[in-house]
């Protein structure tokens, strides 16, 4: 087994691979077609605005897209066009009546402004609990469709499969 | 603050270390020793920053039992600042230095009273100021051993990493995708894969219509 990197080196070396999975992940919400995770595989995805778009390493000029719409704008797949990735999302997960919104930092997986299905209740501690596991449920989403992400990027022929898909949202608008 | 109202914000660890088994007996005494103190002005302390107990936030001494929940340890962290203005400071400055000169008839101060009137204003301005108080929380899973920061700004992140390190004595790595990444590469040894992936996929800008 190939030894593992140092925290930093690996951060550096890998650091694509967190806005490779967003925009894998809106480019297969747009198809509407998103596997979905082994432990709800009828959750429904759905990517709203603000979207932040980067070019890869994180340089030159950002596409910001609000509203709720946002995915749907023709600036998204210019922006794929132009080989940029989706860095940061307003994500909405729904399963059974239930819905998380959150914003997502493609790099560092931090979930922000987080919404979650829990009812305020009295019992303080048992609301915290509560938060705390729905929390850790949209991570562990999260995580289950990171896995499928991984196996396809790290199969040079899925990956470049793949590959055609995004050239074609980006074709679309041209 | 983030778990118990409100919009959350987190940053996801995991703990690198297995939890010592005399955890539940240690650590009241380990996060005492870190534990928020007021910022004391008559040191000329300008920030005091400390765990507290985010269920009694002026709570001082506060025990494991107070903080654990189940599998989970619920702990708060606040920081207090005070700042004046460097404007205001150099002002007053000047004025103190002139008339303590005067009061004992010099013409000039030597380096050492000029760093003990600063001292000495520095305490008195730090009394007149109002401390700035801000709070965030984590939440540690000794079941996972996820830890879950109610924090997402580098700076405060790598601050409360810092101290949770030093107070339990275990490192923490946050889980980032890239890290995640780099663990699933190595042990599955898809280096090649990776590199091979990256040229065949989609790291270029597509090309216009009509181009290929």
């Amino acid at each position: 087994m190939p030894e593992q990197l140092a925290p930093l080196e690996a951060f550096q070396k890998y650091a694509a691979l967190g806005p490779d999975f967003l925009t894998w992940l809106l480019v297969r919400v747009l198809e509407t077609d998103l596997p979905g995770p082994p432990s709800e595989p009828a959750l429904k995805v759905d990517i709203q605005g603000p979207l932040l778009f980067a070019s890869e390493g994180g340089e030159a000029r950002k596409v910001t897209l609000a509203g709720e719409e946002a995915a749907a704008a023709p600036e998204v797949q210019s922006a794929l066009r132009q080989g940029k990735r989706l860095v940061r999302a307003r994500i909405l997960f729904t399963a059974h009546e239930d819905t998380w919104a959150f914003t997502l930092d493609a790099e560092t997986f931090d979930i922000k402004s987080a919404k979650l299905p829990v009812p305020t209740i009295a019992d303080a501690n048992q609301f915290i609990q509560m938060r705390i596991e729905s929390l850790s449920r949209v991570y562990h989403l999260l995580d289950e469709l990171y896995e499928q992400f991984l196996s396809l990027r790290l199969d040079p022929v899925t990956w470049k499969s793949e590959a055609a898909r995004w050239k074609k949202i980006a074709k679309a608008a041209s | 603050m983030a778990f118990q109202s409100g919009g959350l914000s987190v940053r996801r660890y995991t703990v690198l270390e297995e939890i010592p088994k005399s955890l539940s007996q240690t650590a009241t005494l380990a996060i005492r020793r870190y534990v928020f103190r007021p910022i004391d002005d008559a040191r000329g302390e300008k920030e005091s920053f400390g765990w507290v107990n985010p269920r009694n936030v002026l709570e001082q001494s506060f025990s494991y039992d107070d903080i654990v929940d189940g599998p989970h340890m619920l702990l708060g962290v606040r920081r207090d600042k005070k700042a004046f203005s460097p404007v205001l400071f150099k002002a007053r400055r000047r004025e103190l230095f002139e008339e303590t000169k005067k009061a004992r008839k010099l013409t000039k101060l030597s380096r050492q009273q000029r760093i003990a009137l600063e001292e000495q204003l520095t305490i008195e301005m730090l009394k007149e100021t109002s401390s700035q108080s801000a709070f965030a929380e984590l939440v540690w899973d000794m079941n996972s051993n996820i830890l879950l920061m109610g924090a997402t700004g580098n700076a405060l992140c790598e601050r409360i990493q810092e101290m949770f390190e030093a107070t339990f004595n275990l490192k923490l790595r946050p889980i980032y995708p890239a890290l995640v990444g780099a663990q699933y590469i190595a042990q599955q040894g898809l280096e090649e894969e990776f590199a091979l992936a990256s040229a065949a996929g989609v790291a270029a800008p597509v090309a216009p219509v009509g181009e290929d």
